[in-house]
């Protein structure tokens, strides 16, 4: 292929070939530069050099994915090439679809445009020139109130119009996000796919406004911006790296090439000097890529709050008063006759708050976006429209306090922790406990929620000294408690899930055998003094499965309370009582629990825990290590 | 990384044959993904999961960025109408109150200035029955032109009206 080449560009050849020895002289493919503009992240504990990008064309020789010294070499060979006399429809020569590494080649080598022919490409430059941003933020969407599961969060690069950060430009910035390309029609391999690489991630740029109304208006999560400190040529390199992944595609796993690894990386391509991606461990979570990011020195400069629709409810509600909040509630039970709602003793002023905060209710009810119409709520919503616009009153600035725990604060997710601890009767043990994600409600709930948990692959061991054995106490699959924050006019239910493996399942023989079960109910949560209290009861159902004991179902009441005694210390009490049937005979289970925390710094926490489960009482010390 | 002394040249040489396209003030309103993305009407619920997406999105770069760069009025009427349909539940909020960012970002496709931005506010709510007497966006945007362009003010402190 080479030799062929060279009879038709002789001269570009020989300049090229002094171009290869000089790249080989200075080991360029060793650069960390060379390595992330080819997607190779600094894997954990591995010195594998395997580019991220699954598509073969991406790479301009055959082991380009494995070798960065082919693939310069491979760069430097095309970039020379001349354009071919009938290209086929999609041609774009090497230089165009590759500028990131064609610049920073051209760079590093010094390349000469006099003897080295540079080609143009007007795509690329309508591209760069419609750009041209002047900031960069990582975006973080946090959860939603009553959604467990959204705590993993989701990532994505807001690229700044303007540098000035005011909010007025944010609805003409873009953003580039990466995701998975899912069919409209899922089918029922469609988690297995997710977690195994089955789609395909692709970059995207979009409008922010189209983010803000998905995230902040349709799903109702606070966005947390994270202003990133990147030079104009790191940016314009980004720039660049877009370009060139934006016909690629990288398999998507759900739990590790996710969008929040593929951010890092691709944060990595436009400032090489940053260690991003070597930080996580074998998956990544959205949020822990945050805290990654945060405690990279000097690398944020700025951290933005932007309010779902929720929690702009939350807040135009907090400044009523108690006659405009009987108003807001008339309101909105009212639908359809808002004339006949006399606004007694409240002034045009008055009007508009109450309003405002029954507008931003709707729309969360709605959940409206685009030019969707409300469909509940159409009626009051126009009515409330026109009477709000007759009235000419300029909208107070929203009062803008965070109803979110930004996700830097929240500690890492994985856990380790260690008790010691003793029964009443004087046997001492310990307690080994590793979960790789996420929270609960007995941690600190800074960057994460006051009343939502979610455990994964939670495995807690015990070693009894007494008897010298070390057994499989707990072991939840999959955990989800939801218990959502008090909000006026809205009722969030309380649930509660829980599938796994317990040792010790209720009085007499049960309480040395082990069973698995699945447990899901519902209840009600009522938080008071700002949600520094929570009390809550669930009524469930569970259903389980012991060796000895067979099948067996029934209720279980779980009662609890939560108090947040100071910033770092927190008292959780939790009393579950449960009857469990089986065609023979039934079997009583109680547990109770009262657990003391403190907060020492962001990954480090003491607990005191007294328990007693049928009957049997102990107490325990213990340490606990997010990583 | 990037050594800033040769740098500058190669995306000024790069950049330099793009400078014969007009630059649009706002953002990729008038670009082909959104309209993708959105529905051509804009009424395209969003179908989200938290790390999903729609099939139908296309790369932005590559597949939507060709119409963005019309002369310059016809690129401004599509971004007008673009941001009308698939902003228009929040607009007609903002209109209502007199205020807001999504406004302000309208007012932006019209290639108002910042100083008469408060009067653009206080014409949309005054004139918010109107605007939004018949149903759908196109409507809606029709009058917001006409008011504009009947107002001394706005038809001198806004360039790109229709």
């Amino acid at each position: 292929m080479f030799l062929d080449s060279k009879k038709v560009s002789g001269k570009n050849l020989t300049y090229t070939d002094e171009l290869i020895a000089d790249a080989t002289s200075k080991k360029l493919w060793e650069t960390r530069a060379w390595k992330k503009i080819l997607f190779i992240p600094d894997r954990f504990l591995s010195l594998n050099q395997k580019s991220l990008i699954s598509e073969k064309s991406f790479f301009l020789s055959v082991d380009g994915k494995n070798n960065p010294e082919h693939e310069l070499i491979a760069s430097l060979n095309s970039f020379q090439e001349s354009i071919p006399i009938n290209p086929p429809k999609d041609y774009m020569h090497p230089q165009c679809k590759h500028p990131a590494r064609f610049y920073w080649l051209v760079n590093e080598l010094k390349i000469d445009d006099k003897k080295f022919v540079f080609q143009k490409c007007p795509e690329l430059h309508k591209f760069i020139d419609y750009l041209d941003y002047e900031g960069v933020s990582l975006v973080f969407s946090n959860y939603i109130a009553d959604g467990p599961g959204s705590l993993f969060g989701h990532t994505f690069l807001r690229l700044h119009r303007n540098t000035n950060n005011s909010s007025e430009s944010a609805i003409l910035d873009d953003i580039a996000n990466f995701s998975a390309f899912v069919p409209a029609i899922k089918g029922l391999l469609y988690p297995i796919k997710g977690l195994a690489g089955g789609y395909q991630g692709r970059f995207s740029v979009m409008p922010y406004y189209q983010k803000i109304q998905e995230y902040n208006n349709y799903e109702s999560r606070d966005l947390w911006e994270y202003k990133l400190n990147l030079t104009k040529n790191e940016i314009r390199m980004l720039e660049l790296v877009l370009w060139e992944m934006g016909s690629t595609y990288i398999d998507y796993y759900y739990l590790d090439d996710n969008c929040s690894y593929v951010m890092l990386a691709l944060l990595e391509a436009a400032k090489p000097d940053l260690y991003l991606t070597g930080k996580t461990l074998i998956y990544a979570i959205p949020s822990d890529t945050i805290r990654i990011v945060t405690k990279t020195p000097n690398f944020v400069t700025n951290i933005t709050y932007r309010p779902s629709v929720l929690s702009r409810y939350l807040n135009r509600m907090a400044v009523l008063s108690k006659n405009e909040n009987n108003f807001v509630e008339q309101v909105l039970s009212n639908y359809d006759s808002l004339s006949s709602l006399d606004f007694k003793n409240c002034d045009k002023f008055c009007k508009a708050r109450v309003i405002d905060a029954s507008l931003e209710y709707i729309d969360y009810k709605e959940k409206l976006v685009g030019s969707n119409e409300p469909i509940i709520y159409q009626n009051l919503r126009n009515k409330l429209l026109i009477a709000r616009a007759n009235d000419a009153v300029k909208s107070e600035p929203l009062k803008n306090d965070p109803q979110s725990s930004p996700p830097h604060l929240g500690h890492d997710s994985g856990l380790l922790s260690l008790n010691l601890g003793s029964s009443f009767s004087g046997d001492v043990f310990s307690d080994i406990r590793f979960r790789p994600a996420l929270h609960d409600i007995e941690a600190n709930e800074n960057g994460y929620s006051n009343g939502l948990g979610v455990g994964f692959l939670d495995t807690i061991l015990r070693a009894d000294y007494k008897n010298s054995l070390i057994y499989l106490k707990n072991f939840h699959l999959l955990e989800i408690t939801s218990l959502p924050e008090q909000v006026p006019n809205i009722d969030f239910l309380a649930w509660h899930f829980d599938t796994g493996y317990e040792y010790g399942f209720g009085y007499g023989d049960a309480a040395s055998q082990g069973r698995e079960y699945l447990k899901l109910g519902i209840g009600s949560a009522l938080f008071g003094f700002q949600n520094q209290f929570l009390l809550f009861s669930i009524v469930e159902a569970d259903v389980g499965y012991s060796k000895d004991f067979g099948a067996h179902i029934g209720p279980t009441v779980l009662l609890g309370a939560m108090a947040k005694l100071s910033h770092s210390c927190k008292i959780v009490a939790k009393s579950e009582l449960s009857k469990r049937f089986n065609k023979d005979r039934n079997i009583d289970a109680m547990e109770n629990s009262l657990n003391l925390s403190y907060f020492m710094v962001q990954n480090f926490e003491t607990q005191l825990s007294l328990t007693n489960k049928e009957g049997v009482s102990e107490v325990s010390l213990g340490l606990r290590i997010y990583f | 990384m990037i050594r800033s002394k040769y740098y500058p040249l190669i995306i000024a040489g790069l950049l330099s044959s793009a400078a014969v396209f007009a630059k649009t003030p706002f953002g990729m309103a008038g670009c082909g993904l959104g309209s993708i993305v959105m529905g051509s009407d804009g009424n395209q619920v969003f179908a989200s999961t938290t790390n999903g997406t729609f099939e139908s999105q296309l790369f932005g770069i590559t597949s939507g960025t060709s119409n963005c760069l019309e002369p310059s009025k016809q690129a401004a009427l599509s971004a007008q109408q673009k941001f009308m349909a698939e902003n228009y539940s929040i607009l007609s909020k903002e209109m209502s109150q007199g205020d807001g960012e999504t406004l302000k970002a309208f007012s932006n496709t019209f290639g108002c200035k910042k100083e008469v931005f408060d009067h653009f506010a206080s014409l949309m709510q005054s004139s918010y029955s109107q605007i939004f007497i018949a149903p759908g966006s196109m409507a809606a945007l029709d009058v917001v032109q006409s008011q504009i362009k009947n107002n001394p003010q706005l038809a001198s402190g806004c360039s790109l009206v229709i």
